[in-house]
């Protein structure tokens, strides 16, 4: 696993390696969600300085790997503002992330 | 019945008062209800009724016929049809032929709630239901997918004869980022699984899918069909999970514990039953067909 990134250096649309928990043990964001823009704002408001990212976003190139199709990627990045208002359970996270896993099977 | 459901009731009947216009049960299946009580009907008697109404023969055929049942060979009569599916599946197909015609693509349906990504997310629930139906034991699956297809219907009852407060419903949500039943209640004091409970109560529809259609938001409300409405309300979850289509909001209302114990899956099972539910999907699109008819 990489090391944490400052938060204000992760490009859009990169990809959690790590769930990201606030001072309480609480999960905020788990592990494998594409971090929009609003997601980056949001975890910032909530006092987030690093997190750990498994693929960066378009902003900078994915270190070798290949970035991930535009409709995979507008599918997640929907699927984000989605469960944005949903309650963070370990049973909804579950549900995120299992949607995450066969969208991102999908092609379009 | 307790105070807040009579309040509750009371506002479902000031709202289905100012509906007009909404279609009454169709003859056709007032006359197969009738035939259903009666038990010396036979096959042969309802395949005659349904036969006298070609339209809803060749939909009948179009469905049996479709990799939704996926038959080795072709079913080419009505009575071989009931005989293989039974009367109950056979007056589903034609509940939901009846219910496209009445609402499928002759409503109001502006730009804010297509009547093609309704229908669609319609039938991704449909297809979601019958495949947690499956993983729950249950048997009747095909009654399932009804109920999951016709969930929403009360949304297509309020849009075609309660349309300036559907749309002032609709602003609602996109102002303030709520859910279409939140900001429905906002506005009317019910929701539209309150009130597509309501018209199928009226149309004499079995109570399983009255309460399933009226409770999906809500189980717990739903008594002796809380399994029903359970799976109809995490069918309607997965279905916007995997952005099958829209119901009119863009979001993911929580699942309720209650509905979930009641169904008895795994968090682990999740991924498996996403992918189940895209194929089922697949497989049920012969049910879009109706509203192009």
């Amino acid at each position: 696993m990489d090391s944490p990134v400052p938060i204000d250096k992760v490009p859009p649309g990169s990809i959690l390696d790590a769930a990201v928990l606030d001072a309480r043990g609480n999960v905020l964001v788990g592990e494998g969600r594409v971090l929009t823009e609003e997601w980056l704002k949001r975890l910032q408001g909530r006092g987030i300085t690093h997190v750990r990212i498994r693929a960066a976003g378009s902003a900078a190139s994915p270190g070798g790997g290949q970035a991930p199709e535009a409709g995979i990627d507008k599918r997640l990045q929907r699927l984000d503002a989605m469960f944005a208002k949903a309650p963070q359970e370990p049973l909804m996270l579950a549900l995120a992330a299992a949607a995450r896993q066969v969208l991102s099977e999908r092609r379009p | 019945m307790s105070t807040e459901a009579e309040d509750r009731q009371e506002k479902l009947r000031l709202v289905v008062q100012r509906i007009e216009g909404l279609p009454t049960l169709p003859t056709i299946l007032a006359q197969m209800n009738r035939m259903m009580l009666d038990p010396k009907t036979t096959a042969k008697d309802m395949a005659q009724l349904i036969a006298s109404d070609p339209t809803v023969t060749a939909r009948i055929l179009k469905v049996v016929n479709s990799a939704f049942y996926g038959f080795p060979s072709r079913i080419s009569t009505v009575s071989h049809a009931i005989v293989i599916l039974g009367f109950n599946t056979v007056k589903s197909i034609v509940l939901s032929a009846t219910v496209f015609d009445a609402f499928g693509d002759k409503g109001k349906g502006d730009e804010g709630f297509r009547r093609e990504d309704f229908w669609r997310h319609s039938l991704a629930c449909g297809a979601a239901s019958k495949v947690i139906a499956r993983h729950a034991g249950e048997a009747t699956l095909e009654e399932f997918f009804i109920a999951g297809l016709l969930h929403d219907v009360g949304k297509v009852a309020m849009d075609h004869c309660l349309h300036e407060d559907f749309v002032a419903i609709r602003a609602d949500v996109k102002a303030r980022g709520v859910l279409i039943r939140e900001a429905e209640e906002a506005r009317l004091g019910v929701n539209h699984a309150e009130v597509g409970g309501w018209l199928f109560e009226q149309w004499k529809l079995n109570k399983g899918l009255v309460r399933a259609v009226a409770c999906h938001h809500n189980p717990v409300l739903a008594d002796e069909h809380m399994k029903a409405a359970s799976v109809v309300h995490l069918g309607d979850i997965l279905a916007r999970a995997l952005q099958a289509g829209s119901g009119g909001d863009d979001q993911i209302p929580p699942i309720r514990q209650a509905a979930w114990d009641a169904v008895g899956l795994k968090p682990e099972g999740l991924p498996a039953l996403l992918r189940e539910t895209q194929q089922e999907i697949e497989k049920a699109s012969v049910f879009l067909d109706f509203i192009k008819a």
